[in-house]
């Protein structure tokens, strides 16, 4: 006789549709970056020589930097708005340690 | 692969139960032991018994965004083994990790290889026959054993936190199979769980932890309250899992009789005796590369003795009782408590 089983791994995540992700950038020349830390030891200095890179070869600048108030929960709603209201045109985040 | 919702309307068809479970193995629904097939009768009957609308979100995972249907909950916890009469444990259990402050995401995702500790108090531990005496953290049990594996894998199936990808466990934890004990209330000195949190008798309860590790304390030569409890404390402040987080203690019926032989040790005063013991100096802190307290005092586990659960578990006989730590290095994960209905 036959064995009939469900999948086990449907999950009822919530409607996506109001999330798209942003459009690919076709040059990285001059651009504003911003920064987050996931605030452990030493992601600012990550970050910062990755910032480095990015202005030395193709003029970026860095426009804000954020760190997330604890690493082991998501960044909360105002620290995102403040680098959303600063306007950048790519972020860059580290994990330290 | 399909996890969508119209998944459910389609079950898959195998020609038995034992291939059914090796499917279970090539679509990596299992935790590397054997699963009972979510079969459809099998999953249909465990949400009747309970009465549980299929639809009913009973858990959300931050930061994914996904939900866990009592559906879904049901066809994990069928393939973990188990019974139908466990069931509301096991929604209770996610409904109290869902609820913040536990948080579930990272505590499922870091490198921490959180435990997902389960702790059941009140009648229902006795009524589906869950082991609190001799040998309670297991193995043995098929309730212990099979709710604690609910939750871990319905964390791989629904939630997709996934050794290697999502599950980010540097050595992962022997309690990430399954972790879950019932409270030995009949051995406890001091009233149940349920009663501590402000619940009655007849109301059951689990309590929920994200839990870094489990340290046998073992001391047989202990007479007093102080020597019990300074030895527990000693585990609990350990220069390896010191942290601001919280704690569970489960006291061994044995030690639990001399602590509170002379009746003056309510469980208030053995949280205060132990919040006040369980501290290191920052000197031994900075010994070890870490830094303690900016001014210098000694650094105590948690921030108060509200952040212990003090229990009783396991057999009569034994100079064995537990600490189990909290996950993270900060105060990252709260413990939770939940009505189970």
């Amino acid at each position: 006789m036959p064995t009939l089983i469900y999948d086990p791994t449907v999950d009822d995540k919530l409607d996506e549709a109001g999330v798209a992700l942003a459009p690919r950038l076709t040059s990285l020349d001059g651009l504003r970056i911003g920064l987050l830390s996931n605030s452990k030891a030493k992601a600012d200095m990550l970050l910062r020589e990755v910032a480095n890179v990015f202005a030395e070869r193709h003029g970026c600048e860095v426009v804000v930097e954020q760190s997330k108030r604890t690493a082991s929960r998501p960044a909360t709603p105002e620290v995102l708005q403040q680098i959303a209201r600063a306007d950048v045109d790519f972020m860059v985040t580290a994990v330290g340690d | 692969m399909t996890t969508t919702r119209d998944a459910r309307a389609q079950p898959i068809a195998l020609p038995d139960d034992v291939s059914a479970l090796e499917q279970c193995y090539e679509r990596g629904w299992t935790d590397g032991l054997p699963v009972i097939p979510p079969a459809v009768e099998r999953v249909d009957a465990m949400l009747a018994a309970a009465g549980a609308d299929p639809e009913a979100i009973v858990a959300e995972h931050p930061t994914t965004g996904r939900r866990c249907s009592a559906h879904s909950a049901a066809a994990n916890a069928v393939m973990a083994g188990c019974r139908d009469d466990y069931f509301p444990v096991v929604l209770a259990a996610l409904r109290a990790m869902s609820k913040e402050p536990f948080n579930y995401h990272a505590s499922t995702a870091s490198t921490g290889g959180a435990a997902h500790a389960v702790v059941v108090s009140g009648p229902i531990a006795e009524a589906i026959g869950m082991n609190a005496g001799v040998n309670a953290f297991g193995s043995g049990n098929r309730a212990n054993a099979t709710i604690g594996r609910a939750i871990r894998l319905i964390h791989r199936n629904v939630f997709k936190m996934l050794p290697g990808t999502t599950d980010r466990s540097t050595q992962g934890n022997p309690g990430k199979y399954s972790l879950c004990v019932a409270e030995n209330a009949a051995a406890s000195p001091w009233p149940a769980l349920n009663l501590e949190f402000g619940l009655p008798a007849d109301q059951s309860i689990v309590v929920t932890f994200a839990a870094g590790g489990f340290a046998n304390v073992e001391n047989h030569m202990a007479s007093t309250p102080e020597e019990v409890l300074l030895t527990v404390a000693d585990s609990m402040s350990a220069l390896g899992s010191l942290t601001g987080g919280q704690s569970v203690v489960v006291l061994s019926p044995e030690h639990a009789k001399i602590v509170a032989a002379d009746g003056s040790w309510d469980r208030a005063r053995v949280r205060a005796f132990l919040y006040e013991n369980a501290r290191r100096s920052s000197a031994d802190l900075e010994r070890v590369g870490r830094a303690g307290n900016d001014d210098g005092s000694d650094f105590h586990r948690g921030h108060g003795p509200d952040d212990i659960v003090l229990l009783v578990a396991g057999a009569d006989a034994g100079g064995h009782s537990a600490f189990l730590s909290s996950w993270s290095r900060g105060r990252a994960s709260i413990f939770q408590v939940e009505p189970v209905t």
